[in-house]
């Protein structure tokens, strides 16, 4: 009773200073619900797997922006969080799920300490999320925000802890500007044993001038904290170094943006008697970006390179962990095996995501992306890139864009010879309604790629050749003002067969695992949305994912799923 | 302009002149390509004296990598040495044999022995010639004997699920002798497809196993890296039976455990194979408890080793199967630093 009124009074209070704008409240209210029944082919001789699974959650985050002076503001987001299974409160968390201090220091420096979304280049700092990332069907798209939402993923961000600080110099005798970022983050916790503490350092300097020229350095620098393990000396170092130029140019109304990056990776395992010695490793990239006059055309030209022993912990770590358990059916056949993900969960399923940084180059799914799957630094790459877009006059009525990547390795993987990669995407998002003269909003959207691996070689020995296919189509027309009908249909195939590398704590490749791939895969969407606002909907549908694979045609199944989401911004 | 086409291309300079190595990983035509024999698996030498610290080198060259299993086994005795791996040259001292065992009993002096080698994914198996034991190795001592089960009149805590349980020491057990010495602990129990996997326990107090009145064992370090655990466990190869080692703790040290709110570490082994298999782990590999209401909450939320107040075995089934399955376990020890060698 006493807590009760001590947290009225607190309520109280902050009611008070929120009259003063001291204090603003926000949040975020999200019911979920996925009712699920499991067919096909793999029930025939799964006796163990529950055909039906229900599951869901509610949940509510409250936030404070507390501004106490004009120079300081604290950010606090708390959560409740109440699984459908939790009758009673037995299943309530409660917890702290954001807080960070930032101000102003002598009107010049900006800071912040506590959570820090840190991003920095794709080469330094930089949450890839390269599997399925593009072309997603509105059908899914408050599914992807709440993945980003609740993994603090930001605009290509890692969620870390510690403090940064940001402030800009005016250099007026040589009439450039400098912007100086440095930010120090606690990566890992240590177990006062062996794992010692580890530390993220970055700094960026970036100096620009009124003629659009940019010159700019990143470096970040990872490290463990001598004796903060007792019974290890061991000590991991990485440090990156990236340096960029660009220069805007305007010829006869068109716009250009050149630019070129080049950097240099190094890595240590300090005391380590049984660590090789790591080469250092290098990237480059130049890019050639074109807009027409009207800026309804644009054009890029991108040559990469990077380079095998390149490493950067803070660019290759993987949002998306392809071992981790899925939210419902997490184990199937009577040997209760894993289930592999299927692009439906890395579509819409967070528990399939992680949220830290971690030196290994970890597994990837080559069908859902085999070209860069660690992003622009995925090493071992090079290559061109050419990227062509239309966009129509009135903006958003239509848009077409195309893309046509060359990319080889640089060193083969257990062979002289090398894989070689060719990638042809297609989008276009066409707001039918305009063109057919309809009042209601009638959109479509389509998304194309395939990419192809080849690596010439003896049959079942080193050849390689895998094809993938990856088709996303979707629409949305408006029944009544705010209610939407949502349909999509996306479908990933892949043939063909890949060596996937496994790798040692040092990330060297030790071994290939031989894999035959003739993989199907569809998602099936129907259903309706109603947006109450613009940060506020209610979508309920039906999913049906299906997946066969012919190299287990016994374990070919599909999932029927009807799920409600109502999703809350304010 | 020309500045930046100078910086671009210095940039390029920067980047792009270091070459990278031919290839990575292991060479794709040592794991796929076809397996053949290069050079048969032979000893080092004909005899050797483990007592003054000799060894014998296995060599063998093959035309892949590939799995394979080693084993040394004394022709008299029935002791094997165990070595698996992922190799085609067994070269450089990849396999060192100092005389010490897998399975027990131990070699013996004078006493022959041989190699076998054989692979997962081929039928082939190599022999080497005999090597002659002109002395066995010295067993190395324990640091902390847990219990070798000599003494049947000792107060053993047994529980069991039904009556078909065997739950004692035993001189021999469905024809088989023990580890070493003269007895050995048999545990065994019957159970159907759809019965409890709990099938037999026994539960020895760290007062009675030292015999000293102290309620927990003393050992000289707290960290549980560097503890390990030691014991024979006999497996007679029906894939059947899965022993769960456990570790209680008294967290609050009052001298009784309590299961509901004391945490108790354990380590589960499926004993899949026919013989006596020496088995250590250290306490830094154990787990917390998953049986609801049994040690499954820590009061301190830490591994103590100085709160360790009775060590349990129990006799658990592999899900899915049924019938009567049975352990032997033997020579129980905790070492420091490095697991039990002899």
């Amino acid at each position: 009773m006493k807590f009760i009124y001590t947290y009225i009074l607190l309520l109280l209070s902050l009611s008070a200073l929120a009259q003063d704008k001291k204090v603003e409240f926000f949040g975020a209210g999200r019911f979920s619900l996925n009712n699920s029944n499991l067919t096909g082919k793999l029930i025939e001789s799964d006796t163990t797997t529950a055909r039906k699974q229900l599951n869901g959650a509610t949940l509510f985050d409250l936030g404070f922006h507390i501004r106490p002076n004009a120079e300081t503001e604290i950010k606090a987001i708390t959560r409740v969080q109440n699984d459908l299974n939790g009758f009673w409160g037995a299943g309530i968390n409660f917890y702290l799920r954001e807080l960070y201090l930032r101000g102003l220091l002598l009107n010049r420096i900006s800071y912040q300490v506590g959570d820090l979304n840190t991003r920095m280049t794709p080469y330094t700092l930089f949450n890839q999320q390269v599997e399925m990332a593009q072309g997603n069907p509105m059908a899914l798209e408050t599914f992807r925000e709440i993945i980003q939402y609740d993994r603090f993923y930001g605009e290509n961000s890692w969620r870390q802890q510690g403090a940064q600080a940001e402030m800009t110099l005016d250099l007026q005798p040589i009439k450039h500007s400098l912007q100086i970022k440095g930010l120090i983050a606690k990566n890992r916790q240590t177990d006062f044993f062996s794992k010692p503490d580890r530390l993220f350092a970055g700094a960026s300097l970036e100096l620009k001038n009124n003629y659009r020229f940019k010159l700019n350095y990143d470096g970040v620098r990872v490290f463990d904290i001598p004796k903060s393990a007792m019974f290890s000396d061991l000590a991991f170092l990485n440090i990156v170094h990236h340096l960029g130029l660009s220069k805007e140019l305007s010829l006869a109304k068109n716009n250009f943006l050149i630019s070129a990056q080049a950097g240099l990776s190094q890595v240590e395992y300090q005391n380590d008697p049984l660590a090789p010695k790591l080469e250092d490793g290098a990237f480059n990239e130049f890019s050639l970006a074109w807009k027409s006059p009207n800026k309804s055309w644009s054009a890029q030209v991108e040559w990469r390179s990077v380079e095998t022993g390149f490493r950067s912990m803070g660019a290759q770590s993987r949002s998306l962990n392809t071992n981790a358990l899925t939210s419902q059916y997490a184990y199937i056949t009577n040997r209760e095996s894993q289930r592999a993900l299927t692009f439906a969960e890395v579509l819409t399923d967070g528990a399939v995501y992680q949220s830290f940084l971690n030196p290994e180059l970890k597994r990837f799914h080559p069908a859902f992306e085999n070209i860069n799957p660690y992003g622009k630094a995925t090493p071992n790459r090079q290559g061109v890139n050419l990227k062509a877009a239309w966009e129509s006059k009135v903006k958003d009525n239509a848009s077409v864009s195309a893309g046509l990547a060359s990319m080889r390795e640089i060193t083969g993987q257990g062979t002289t010879n090398l894989r070689s990669f060719l990638e042809q995407t297609l989008q276009a998002n066409v707001k039918l309604s305009s063109y057919v003269g309809m009042k209601r909003k009638w959109n479509i959207s389509l998304w194309a790629r395939q990419q192809q691996t080849k690596r010439d070689g003896q049959e079942g020995i080193d050849a390689i050749k895998l094809t993938s296919t990856q088709l996303k189509f979707g629409t949305e027309v408006e029944l009544l003002p705010k209610l939407d009908i949502q349909l999509a249909w996306l479908n990933l195939t892949s043939e063909g067969n890949e060596f996937l590398a496994e790798r040692n704590s040092y990330n060297q490749v030790v071994f290939f695992q031989k894999q035959d791939c003739n993989l199907k895969q569809s998602f099936l969407i129907g259903g309706l949305n109603y947006q109450f606002s613009e940060q506020a909907s209610l979508k309920i549908q039906y999913q049906q994912i299906a997946n066969q694979q012919d190299i287990q045609p016994n374990n070919a199944y599909q999932i029927n799923r009807l799920a409600i989401l109502y999703n809350l911004f304010f | 302009m020309k500045n930046l086409l100078m910086s671009i291309f210095l940039l390029g300079i920067l980047a792009g002149c270091k070459k990278d190595s031919v290839s990575e990983g292991p060479d794709l035509n040592d794991l796929f390509g076809e397996f053949k024999v290069i050079e048969p698996l032979r000893a080092s030498q004909k005899t050797v004296d483990f007592k003054s610290g000799g060894s014998v080198e296995f060599k063998a060259r093959l035309s892949i990598r590939t799995n394979w299993t080693l084993e040394v086994i004394g022709i008299n005795s029935g002791a094997r040495k165990v070595y698996t791996g992922n190799a085609k040259d067994f070269e450089n001292g990849l396999i060192n044999w100092d005389g010490t065992i897998s399975f027990a009993p131990f070699f013996r002096k004078n006493e022959s022995a041989y190699a076998r080698l054989s692979f997962e994914n081929y039928p082939d198996t190599l022999y080497s010639d005999t090597v002659q034991i002109l002395e066995s190795r010295p067993t190395p001592s324990v640091d902390i004997l847990i219990d070798d089960f000599e003494s049947p009149q000792r107060p053993y805590n047994t529980f069991q699920e039904g009556q078909q349980a065997y739950n004692s020491t035993a001189v021999n057990f469905q024809g088989v002798g023990p580890a070493e010495k003269t007895r050995f602990y048999a545990m065994s129990g019957n159970h159907g497809p759809t019965a409890s996997l709990f099938l037999c326990g026994m539960n020895l107090s760290s007062k009675i196993s030292q015999g000293t009145g102290n309620s927990y064992f003393q050992f000289a370090t707290d960290n549980p890296k560097k503890l390990f655990f030691n014991a024979f466990i006999y497996g007679w190869g029906d894939n059947k039976a899965e022993l769960s080692i456990e570790f209680q703790e008294d967290d609050n040290q009052d001298g009784t455990y309590q299961p509901a709110q004391e945490g108790t570490y354990t380590y589960k082994i499926p004993v899949n194979w026919t013989g006596w298999k020496l088995v250590s782990f250290s306490y830094d590999d154990t787990k917390i408890s998953t049986s609801g209401g049994f040690g499954n909450q820590d009061r301190n939320g830490k591994k103590d080793l100085d709160r360790i107040i009775a060590t349990q075995f129990l006799l658990l089934a592999q899900p899915g199967t049924s019938g009567i399955t049975r352990i032997g376990l033997d020579f129980c020890s905790f070492t420091y630093n490095q697991p039990f060698m002899p």
